[in-house]
């Protein structure tokens, strides 16, 4: 688990979600669900279609790459109906304006 | 519908292709078959259904879909009758393998009619994006036991599905092709590369030379490795003598296989596909296919007329897979397969598999069908329900149709947990151990048989203790996918002392 960091530029309230972010020098995106913001990997591992188009379901617990229905936990990144196939998932925290990321 | 019950479908525009109908006039059914096409009297006791307005066809049979395997839907009847299909075939999603799974679970079983088109390779389709199975699989096509199958099902299998991807041998076709003229039936090829691997040159091309009259090659249109036209756009000659030699050629749509550009360029020149279909999968079933009425859309907005559009999901989809004895058609004597639908004006967008679209002002909207008579009012959006497409492994509770699950299946699952527990197993990436899911699946089947249970009570003993929705997989892939020590765990739980006893 690396050190927490904080998204430059990002506000919980204000900024379009999904957004992009940076966390150890990859590229991420953060996602604002009813369960609070998760980061996750940019593209799918699929097709590498990217996730700035996926659907959040399930309740808020996972994200649907629209391009073939691939599908991942928040949690953990783990693929559902694609096992074996996983996501980087980015742990999220906010603290007042202020997100901050770590990997998971 | 009871043997004397008639039905009077009444005022729509009848679409039939095979009978030379288009016109507006009335359908008469009697005992769940088509007595009549033409202008009803008034009948006592009949039931009349006015369809001014609406189109009618027969019932439309979508020759490529995947309702088993890791590809399927706990409720295949969701793409089927529900969206005005009254026939269709799964595509390679089980083998000689696996199909007596596959028909322990569904042959019968759904209210849209299912026919097989089993895969070459003995385990049927792996799915999950794992490559399927390679050469090796070649030194196991137990003749003997597929010849027996088709005697003992007749007319279930509708075609040999072969791979035309993934390598550039041709020796799988060849063979394919042999068996498929043992069993007496057509092959049916994919064709394109849409996998991690690319082989140059691919196979694609071969499949038009194997291919013989009446054979069929599927995902014509495709836009991936393998494509139809040559670099400048011109079709490729082997295609052309295929064409020419009556091999028929199939649009399985996909989420990966159709491309409008591709087909606007080999339309053009004259290559018109015999079969419109929609590879439906749990993979595409929410775009862009989402239904064979969609795909069927698609070909009106290329310049098909209405009625050939129509053709090509009822005679002509029909004749490609033999079963033009009992369905494709409104032909007095059978079965009541009906389709009503209506055209809907608008503004649509029409998205192919690599995100292009076409502007469309009308799409065709299934209203309702009838299978052997009875109605079911179509519903698109049943198909959409996460619980259909998606499968979840159950891991923080255990289901609760595992405590419904009888005695002799509670002991069978207590001696599985003992025998899996003497194999280590772990899902690998990118490619499945395919020899650990076979020793999976003849552990379940090899206790299964010692305890005497019928094997779709064997099969639903299993998925019950890990699924709310019943999906049905090859058991040897679904156990594989399952984490050893959870799946275990989760049989020791729902066979503990307690349940046992119970």
């Amino acid at each position: 688990m690396s050190d927490w960091q904080v998204l430059e530029g990002l506000h919980p309230e204000t900024s379009v979600f999904p957004a992009r972010a940076r966390v150890d020098g990859e590229g991420i995106l953060i996602f604002k669900t009813a369960a609070g913001f998760r980061g996750v990997q940019r593209a799918c591992p699929h097709l590498q279609a990217s996730f700035l188009e996926a659907q959040i379901v399930g309740n808020g617990t996972m994200l649907r790459c629209t391009q073939h229905n691939y599908t991942f936990r928040f949690s953990d990144g783990k693929g559902i109906n694609c096992p074996g196939v996983n996501v980087r998932v980015f742990e999220v925290k906010r603290d007042g304006d202020t997100l901050s990321a770590r990997a998971v | 519908m009871a043997s004397d019950d008639v039905l009077i479908l009444k005022g729509a525009h009848v679409i039939d292709p095979a009978l030379g109908i288009d016109r507006v006039t009335d359908v008469t059914v009697s005992g769940g078959r088509i007595e009549a096409v033409g202008d009803a009297q008034p009948r006592a006791g009949a039931q009349v259904v006015e369809l001014g307005g609406q189109y009618l066809s027969p019932g439309w049979i979508d020759i490529h879909v995947h309702v088993y395997g890791a590809l399927g839907f706990a409720d295949p009847d969701s793409i089927g009758i529900w969206q005005g299909v009254t026939s269709y075939v799964e595509a390679g999603g089980t083998s000689i393998g696996t199909l007596d799974e596959c028909v322990a679970m569904w042959d019968g079983r759904l209210d849209t009619r299912l026919y097989i088109g089993p895969l070459l390779t003995p385990f049927g389709l792996i799915g999950f994006n794992y490559q399927e199975g390679d050469a090796r699989d070649l030194r196991d096509i137990p003749v003997g036991r597929w010849l027996d199958f088709v005697q003992e099902h007749p007319g279930l299998l509708r075609y040999l599905k072969l791979n035309g991807h993934g390598y550039s041998n041709p020796g799988m076709l060849k063979i394919g092709k042999g068996l498929a003229q043992i069993l007496g039936i057509p092959t049916y090829t994919h064709i394109g590369e849409f996998q991690q691997t690319t082989p140059e040159p691919p196979l694609a091309y071969e499949a038009f030379r194997v291919a013989e009259a009446g054979d069929i090659i599927t995902h014509i249109f495709h836009n991936n490795l393998g494509r139809i036209l040559d670099d400048d756009g011109k079709v490729r000659p082997e295609v052309h003598a295929a064409n020419k030699r009556g091999v028929l050629f199939d649009i399985g749509f996909g989420g990966y296989n159709f491309a409008w550009d591709v087909a606007e360029k080999a339309m053009a020149q004259g290559i018109v596909p015999h079969v419109i279909s929609s590879d439906l999968q749990q993979f595409n079933v929410t775009g862009p296919v989402y239904s064979l009425a969609n795909v069927m859309s698609v070909f009106l907005r290329l310049g098909l007329s209405l009625s050939e559009v129509v053709d090509r999901v009822t005679a002509k989809a029909a004749a490609s897979i033999s079963l033009g004895d009992r369905a494709g058609s409104l032909r007095p004597g059978l079965p009541a397969d009906i389709t009503v639908f209506h055209i809907e004006s608008g503004a649509f967008e029409l998205a192919d598999a690599v995100r292009q679209t076409r502007k469309a002002d009308a799409r065709i909207v299934p209203v309702m069908a009838f299978k052997d008579g009875r109605r079911f009012d179509s519903d698109l959006a049943r198909c959409l329900d996460e619980r259909s497409w998606f499968m979840q492994v159950v891991e923080d509770r255990i289901p609760e149709r595992a405590a419904r699950l009888a005695p002799p299946q509670l002991r069978f699952l207590s001696a599985l947990a003992g025998a899996l527990s003497a194999i280590d197993w772990q899902l690998t990436a990118p490619q499945v151990d395919l020899d650990k899911a076979v020793e999976l699946q003849e552990c379940f089947h090899r206790t299964r048989r010692e305890l005497g249970l019928p094997l779709r009570d064997a099969l639903t003993a299993v998925y019950d203790c890990f699924l709310d929705e019943t999906f049905t997989m090859q058991i040897g892939l679904f156990l594989l996918r399952l984490d050893r020590s959870f799946a275990l765990q989760r049989l020791r739980d729902v066979t503990g002392p307690r349940s046992l006893a119970a």
